[in-house]
């Protein structure tokens, strides 16, 4: 009896770890091969190899298998919906004739997932990422180059992509491409301060605010009237809406300036920046900026506007539907009761704003993939069906109005089309951004709030934005290992002067030596020797 | 007698009151404490079914404004919800039964003196319980064995958790050696002495040990999230951090939709994922609560 239950144990023991050694997780017919091949060149993904890694990989141009011969992984971004069942991912099978298996890296971990996942050699054909996850890939050497691929599949990819200085961003030294951007949909839309007229017009405000001077005067007003019965202006810690709204009238733009005669400087260094942060000081000493900044997130800012606890705080157009929403059903506002301000002008006229950040995700291909090929073919093939795929058919989803523009018809739009942005990985940029708009058409809230700032702005203030000079600025160097830590440890600094814990003068010595100390000058150094070269 | 009686009367009266004081400082301490434990739950249920502007305007606090219940419909019919708590299920069923075999199984050898090996076995589980060999080279070690994405992957590392295996050792340790040895002279060999005499015995180190691996399982986030790749395989825990993470833009895109509802608020659907997801814990928890009291001491002392 023991002997036969010994053996009975022995043997499905036995039978259980073949069973789990040789499952097939890819459904690809080569997916044991892939795998370990990709284990074995995941040891090639190291630092000291990427160079070696760059210049072989752009010669292994795989053979194109077509569509229906292959079935392509792709990891995309997180998002709340299954994109292997949504109507998209059928849709794009019967346009491009290719069966794609999704995943999403997760919300939280995600650096730590896809780099597990990239060095463990899972058999990824598209990975979809973030700009910083794209370049912690490209330094580790773990991806191909598109060149050959995007000269022989790639032509609309590359024809879509309106600012060809773009492929720079995504290239190394030599040349080699190794990302294809997602442009911005819309890179002049802009952040804004809504408020609440209702309550402004009853303290005695019929205008709303466009200059520095209006604004702090107009919240004095709002002080002296209702005292502490609501928070007067909410802002987020750091470099929300409300920050840059107000340090454009200073003509503060970013972490990083260049000025008339080419100099790389940062933000501290700005003629301005002390006079920004004791404005910004000031309206938190007199009680006029809501007195929980340094902890307030973009979340609570908007909750605070929701619930009618505050009367200005930042917003973008996507926060705005809640916010709106809120304040019209259950606080009992009209649309038009609700406003919003634009970036404030300086007393000599000084308005700058960084024209949007250009790129929202990056579409690249891991060393391990065997379908590289394909995978251009297939994002060629989506690009050319921009139109069907992102917004859908006319009559259909969207139509179109007197003045051309694509309008969506509700509910089929949002119903078949709401998740159609999570499987784009390039775009033609100049008709995208048409396009794009029918998306904010969605709600009249939406709607409103873009019109009445970015679309308002861009017509009547375009001088007003600048361009970000270090978009095309390829990722390496110390500007790609600092200058996140560097940006925080800034708005760390701001936050404190700005509400009392640090001291403007004896504060500002002690950041700039661990400013330095942290890389700071390695990144002025990196940008400056970029700068030069690049543009003279 | 009665002098001292007399005597002893006001201490003992004394003692009454001092010992009525303590009572009630300590029902008002553990009152308020209930409090704080219950009322944010409470929170989190109204919120779940009251209506959305309501929740917007941050009107709810511990009882609802009002009853819907499109939050939970959206979240079990528009979300993965029941097939995240399917793959939670499984993996906490089948993770904890081959998480206390294999435990069981690892401990009673290492409990035995005549065990040969015993020493250095030993020290191979402290030593891997002090020192891990780090992220990277755990993933390939599941990736090469073809467990990415599979339920094994998230079950078979964890298999045995060495602090649980050392509480059931000292246990097993602390039985009386006779009765073992009673069962070997009458002729039983190992499996039918843990089977008959060691395992109905250890109850309670069992029952602990059985609860700690399911609540460890149930919670697991990291490794749930690092060896799965798709939809599919998601558990519960990785939903909930992804649907709260990603509420913003779910409901940003859903504007318009068929089964958009001016009561779908970010708050109100995390929320109602967070309320259902706690049910299955809660409907168990009167049955393992008193495990939960006693475990945790079983196994350090041994007798």
């Amino acid at each position: 009896m023991k002997k036969q239950l010994s053996l009975l144990l022995a043997a499905v023991m036995a039978a259980a770890t073949l069973m789990g050694c040789s499952r097939n997780t890819s459904g690809n017919n080569s997916a044991s091969t892939a795998g370990s091949s990709a284990a074995t060149e995941s040891t090639d993904a190291s630092p000291d190899s990427s160079s070696q890694a760059s210049s072989e990989t752009s010669t292994a141009t795989s053979e194109l298998k077509g569509p229906g011969n292959v079935t392509l992984s792709f990891l995309g971004f997180s998002l709340d919906f299954d994109p292997n069942t949504d109507v998209m991912a059928g849709v794009i099978e019967d346009t491009t004739g290719y069966h794609a298996e999704y995943s999403m890296l997760p919300s939280d971990g995600a650096d730590e997932k896809l780099i597990a996942d990239v060095a463990g050699g899972v058999d990824y054909d598209i990975l979809k990422v973030t700009v910083d996850q794209f370049q912690k890939l490209q330094a580790q050497g773990a991806l191909q180059s598109l060149n050959d691929l995007l000269d022989s599949y790639g032509q609309d990819i590359v024809s879509g992509l309106a600012d060809e200085n773009m492929w720079t961003a995504f290239s190394d030294d030599d040349g080699n491409i190794y990302g294809i951007p997602f442009m911005n949909e819309y890179p002049r839309q802009i952040g804004f301060i809504t408020c609440r007229k209702d309550l402004m017009e009853a303290a005695g405000i019929t205008e709303l605010p466009t200059t520095r001077d209006d604004f702090y005067n107009c919240l004095v007003t709002l002080k002296n009237y209702y005292g502490d019965d609501y928070i007067i202006l909410s802002a987020a810690n750091g470099w929300d809406a409300v920050c840059k709204c107000i340090a454009a009238s200073f003509g503060i733009y970013n972490d990083w300036m260049v000025d008339e005669n080419g100099q790389v400087f940062y933000m501290t260094e700005h003629e301005n920046f002390d006079d920004y942060i004791n404005f910004m000081k000031k309206l938190y000493d007199e009680g006029l900026l809501d007195s929980e900044f340094a902890v307030n997130m973009d979340d609570t800012v908007h909750e605070k506007l929701s619930s009618g606890r505050a009367i200005m705080g930042g917003s973008d157009h996507s926060a705005q539907i809640a916010i709106s929403t809120s304040l019209i059903d259950n606080l009992g506002l009209s649309l038009d009761e609700i406003g919003y301000i634009c970036p404030l002008e300086g007393p000599d006229g000084t308005c700058t704003i960084l024209a949007g950040d250009s790129v929202n995700y990056v579409t690249c291909i891991p060393k391990s993939s065997e379908n590289a090929a394909d995978v251009i073919n297939y994002i060629n093939l989506k690009v050319q069906n921009q139109e069907y795929i992102c917004i859908g058919e006319e009559g259909v989803h969207f139509e179109f109005d007197e003045a051309g523009n694509y309008i969506p018809i509700m509910p089929t739009f949002t119903d078949e089309k709401g998740n159609a942005w999570w499987y784009i990985n390039a775009t033609d940029t100049e008709t995208y951004a048409k396009q794009w708009l029918a998306r904010v058409r969605k709600s009249d809230y939406q709607w409103d709030a873009f019109e009445k700032t970015t679309i308002y702005t861009e017509e009547n203030h375009p001088d007003i934005y600048v361009d970000n000079v270090f978009l095309y600025k390829p990722a390496t160097g110390a500007y790609t290992e600092n200058n996140t830590a560097l940006k925080n440890d800034l708005f760390n600094y701001m936050i404190q002067v700005i509400v009392g814990t640090n001291d403007m003068d004896n504060g500002m010595t002690t950041f700039q030596n661990d400013w330095t100390a942290a890389g700071g000058e390695d990144v002025r150094t990196d940008l400056q020797t970029w700068y030069t070269g690049y543009y003279e | 007698m009665n002098k001292r009686h007399y005597k002893f009367k006001p201490d003992k009266q004394r003692s009454d009151h001092s010992e009525r004081t303590v009572r009630i400082i300590a029902y008002v301490f553990l009152t308020v404490l209930c409090f704080l434990v219950i009322l944010p739950c409470l929170n989190v249920i109204s919120e779940a079914v009251s209506p959305g502007t309501d929740v917007l305007g941050g009107h709810v606090f511990f009882w609802p404004t009002g009853l819907q219940f499109e939050n939970i419909r959206y979240i079990l019919t528009g979300t993965s919800f029941l097939h995240s708590m399917f793959n939670s299920l499984i993996v906490t069923i089948f993770g904890t039964l081959i998480s206390v075999l294999t435990t069981i199984g690892t401990a009673y050898p290492l409990s035995r003196p005549d065990f040969r090996g015993r020493t250095i076995i030993t020290f191979l589980y402290v030593f891997s319980m002090i020192f891990f060999g780090g992220m990277i080279p755990a993933y390939m070690v599941v990736k090469t064995l073809g467990l990415i994405d599979t339920y094994a992957g998230i079950i078979l590392p964890f298999a045995i958790v060495q602090f649980n295996m050392f509480m059931m050792k000292n246990y097993f340790e602390a039985l009386p050696p006779e009765v073992i040895e009673s069962a070997c002279v009458d002729g039983a060999g190992d499996l039918k002495i843990v089977s008959s005499i060691v395992c109905p015995m250890s109850k309670p180190v069992i029952a602990t040990i059985t609860l700690l691996y399911a609540v460890g399982y149930w919670n697991n986030y990291f490794h749930a999230m690092l060896y799965t790749t798709s939809t599919k395989m998601q558990t519960l825990q990785v939903y909930l951090k992804n649907l709260i993470a990603n509420i913003q833009d779910t409901l940003a895109e859903s504007v318009g939709s068929t089964g958009y509802s001016q009561n779908l608020t970010s708050d109100g659907l995390t929320a109602s994922a967070v309320t259902m997801s706690i049910i299955p814990i809660v409907l168990l928890y009167p049955f393992i609560a008193r495990y939960l009291v006693s475990g945790i001491t079983i196994g350090s002392v041994k007798g």
